[in-house]
């Protein structure tokens, strides 16, 4: 059963880590990118376990596999995603500029 | 042995329910990789760094994050069998997740105005399907907890009402677990 506590020290716990997370990318301290997800991923976890109350009980066996089944699926199709566009001949995701000329070039767009 | 029965339903309705949110999560898992995968073809107009504005995003997110902490107190309650305290709780979990849905729209709102709508370039695309899919949600779950409200106030927390409300506490915790990765990937990230 949750306790009042439980769900009290859940909030504080959260909005610790977004004000962290905020204020980390607002004075623009050093490698944000990687601890702001790992801030984000810890917070996920918090409210999972403080406000969704998900527990290794055999009781919530299926929900608990259900989870662990969406996760992988989650992270094919993000991880998947991201490495394909990354590596397409038109390079999609690139911040190139040569690949975008090159382009613009071939099929005559004109910004 | 009906109440082992009807037990034994509501922990399977629960179970249903558990792996809506499942797929759920992962139609938006493809929205976020395609606002990823296309957040830097902004075709020459301003990125997410001069058009987001971090701190009315923070202030959106802490409302959402307190109605998050208002729903698990009436969710305590609920398990309390406390007519009176659930429905303040749940009464405030709508209060604020309207005003978080009214921030919302204001920010897209002044965005389209300013002349940044979907339509201009793929990344405000992505954008703003995620946002606004986010948004879809948001008010379902408005609406849900306004009908809940009514059938709390006329039915009291019978065993069905209870089952029903466990639910809606589960869908709203899931929105905000959705809204920390559109804060971090979709704002943070823009400003970095």
């Amino acid at each position: 059963m949750p306790t009042f506590k439980h769900i009290l020290l859940g909030f504080l716990f959260s909005l610790l880590l977004t004000l962290v997370a905020f204020f980390w990318v607002v004075k623009g301290m050093p490698s944000a990118g990687l601890f702001i997800f790992v801030l984000a991923i810890l917070q996920v976890m918090a409210q999972v376990i403080f406000f969704l109350h998900m527990r290794a009980e055999s009781s919530q066996k299926w929900n608990n596999l259900f989870f662990i089944s969406t996760m992988g699926v989650v992270i094919i199709v993000v991880a998947g995603c991201l490495w394909i566009m990354g590596h397409l001949n038109y390079n999609m995701m690139s911040s190139g500029m040569k690949t975008d000329h090159e382009i613009m070039e071939k099929e005559a767009i004109h910004k | 042995m009906t109440e082992i029965f009807h037990q034994h339903q509501q922990e399977n309705s629960f179970l249903g329910f558990w792996l809506y949110l499942m797929t759920d999560l992962i139609m938006f898992a493809a929205l976020f990789a395609s606002y990823i995968v296309l957040k830097n073809n902004n075709f020459n107009s301003p990125g997410g760094e001069e058009l987001f504005n971090l701190s009315l995003v923070l202030f959106s997110t802490i409302v959402l994050l307190t109605s998050s902490f208002t729903c698990g107190l009436a969710g305590l309650y609920v398990e309390k069998r406390n007519v009176r305290a659930t429905s303040f709780w749940l009464l405030l979990t709508l209060i604020l997740g309207s005003f978080f849905l009214f921030l919302g729209y204001k920010e897209l709102n002044n965005l389209v105005l300013e002349g940044y709508s979907w339509q201009t370039n793929a990344f405000l695309s992505a954008f703003f399907s995620l946002i606004i899919l986010h948004g879809l949600h948001i008010a379902a779950g408005i609406l849900w907890i306004t009908v809940s409200f009514f059938q709390l106030r006329s039915f009291g927390l019978s065993d069905f009402v209870a089952s029903k409300l466990r639910r809606l506490f589960l869908f709203w915790h899931f929105l905000d677990v959705v809204w920390i990765f559109i804060f971090t990937i979709v704002y943070l990230y823009a400003h970095i």
